[in-house]
Formats: structure tokens, C-alpha cells, sequence
């Protein structure tokens, strides 16, 4: 059972991802990110962390989406401003550089998996903690060991603010 | 089916996939959507890891990422409309101004 919603999951996580660097229309490129993003969400909900998949739900189907949408709408853009793609070989070329890296990153995976030591865990997982990843574990992981990171974050993310508004308001001219 | 190895492997497929739109795309929107999937496909990872080792720090670190992602969205956007005002395009070969 589980290894058929991971398969769903994965399927639809891969394709809309694959949709998205192909298809030439932002919208529809969009659309298809909705649809990764929310099967990587699924993934997260397989993998016991159901705050996490409802915040990937949140953040990235709600916030990032929105956002993207509201560009493309306020551009308005037309054929001839998109870009398009590479050049055919140009894109040949980096399919080619995709494989390799693929290759390259599968090959520790694999033989670290495949080896002696990850025995137990070829076929499936450990049993998950009852209470890893549910709200208060990460809660109390965020305000106690975390608790630098989090504000340093929450700097972060002011100065993504102040910046975003600086750079998109118009220039006076003086 | 699923097993580290599975989430692992579909996680760097994520990711390969994300690099081949940065890469081969020449409209700066795509480009940001696609460093999203990579940045998904990192959070995948992350959490696998997590459950192999039931280890909650890694989700503490996937929501740092995610607000991570939400800041440079959110920049790399403003960005895009300040050069589609002087550039008319979200072509990403027409910003050649430092190019000798």
C-alpha cells in the first residue's frame, strides 16, 4: 500500500517537474509547479512529517505560487519578451550534463545503501518515533537548540522584504 | 519500493531535472521556478535522512530552507520586474551589460 502512494507520489512529482522546464507558457509552467510541489508534499507525509507537508502545502502551494501568478499577470508578457530555450544542442548538451550528475550523485547512494552496513534498512525503514514530526517535536527542537537560527532567519527574511520593496518600487526622478 | 535508496534517488532526479531548467531555460521566471525544485528536492533529502535516523533537527532545518526559498523568491522577483522595466524582456540573454 505504502509503496504504491510513494510510487503516485513520485510519478507525480517527476513528471510535473519535467513539465515544468519544458512547457513554454509561464502560467501553464505554474500549474505544473503546483502539482510537484504538491506531490513532493505527499512524499513529506510519507516520510512522517505531516507539519512539514502542510506547511510545503502552505508556503509553496499558497505563498510562492501566488506570487509567481501575480508577476506573470503583472508583465503581462508577450511571445516575442519570453526567452524561449536554449539553442537544440546547447540543450542536448546539458541533458547530457544532468545524466552524468545523476550518475555521479546515485553512485555513494546506491553503494552505501547496498552495503553491509545499512543491512536492515534495503528493503523499508526503521519504525518512525510516535512522535517525530509532529508540531511539538519540531516546536520545542526550533525554540531550545534553534533558537539562534530562528532569529537569524526571521533577519533574513526582513531584509528580503526592505530589499524586495526597494528594488520594485518605481525610481522617482528627480 | 519505499526505501532510502528510492527517496534518495527520486530526490537527486529532482534535482537534476531543477538544474537542467536553470541551465537550458532562457526566461528568468521558469529559471526561479526550477531553483524551487531543487531546493525541494534538497528538503526531500533532508527528510529521508530524518526518518532513517528519527532525527527532528532536519525538519527544524527544512523549515529554514523553506523561508530561505520564500526570501529569494520574493527578491529574485522584485529583480525581475526592475529588469523587465529597463529591458522590456525576462530574456535572460539579453542582460549582457557586463559581458566584454
Amino acid at each position: 500500500m505504502t509503496d504504491t502512494i510513494f510510487m503516485v507520489f513520485a510519478v507525480m512529482s517527476i513528471a510535473s517537474a519535467i513539465a515544468v522546464v519544458t512547457w513554454r507558457n509561464p502560467v501553464h509552467c505554474v500549474l505544473a509547479l503546483i502539482a510537484s510541489f504538491a506531490g513532493v508534499a505527499g512524499l513529506f507525509y510519507l516520510l512522517s512529517a505531516p507539519f512539514i507537508a502542510v506547511m510545503q502545502i502552505i508556503i509553496y502551494a499558497g505563498a510562492i505560487i501566488v506570487l509567481f501568478l501575480f508577476v506573470i499577470m503583472l508583465l503581462n508578457l508577450k511571445k516575442n519578451e519570453m526567452g524561449g530555450d536554449a539553442p537544440v544542442q546547447d540543450r542536448l548538451f546539458t541533458v547530457f550534463l544532468c545524466v552524468i550528475t545523476v550518475i555521479i550523485l546515485s553512485i555513494p547512494v546506491v553503494a552505501t545503501f547496498t552495503g553491509t552496513f545499512y543491512d536492515q534498512y534495503k528493503k523499508t525503514f526503521p519504525k518512525p518515533d510516535a512522535n517525530l514530526g509532529i508540531t511539538e517535536t519540531i516546536g520545542q527542537e526550533i525554540f531550545s537548540a534553534h533558537a539562534l537560527a530562528f532569529e537569524l532567519i526571521s533577519i533574513l527574511i526582513i531584509a528580503a522584504l526592505i530589499g524586495a520593496i526597494y528594488l520594485a518600487k518605481k525610481r522617482q526622478r528627480g | 519500493m519505499f526505501n532510502p535508496t528510492n527517496c534518495l534517488i527520486l530526490s537527486i532526479l529532482l534535482f537534476a531535472i531543477g538544474a537542467y531548467g536553470v541551465i537550458a531555460k532562457r526566461n528568468i521566471l521558469i529559471m526561479l521556478m526550477s531553483v524551487e525544485i531543487m531546493l525541494n528536492a534538497a528538503n526531500l533529502a533532508f527528510l529521508t535522512f530524518a526518518r532513517l535516523y528519527n532525527d527532528p533537527t532536519a525538519h527544524v532545518f527544512v523549515l529554514m530552507n523553506m523561508a530561505v526559498a520564500a526570501a529569494e523568491v520574493a527578491v529574485g522577483l522584485a529583480l525581475l520586474i526592475c529588469v523587465f522595466r529597463h529591458k522590456k524582456s525576462v530574456d535572460s540573454t539579453k542582460l549582457n551589460l557586463l559581458k566584454w
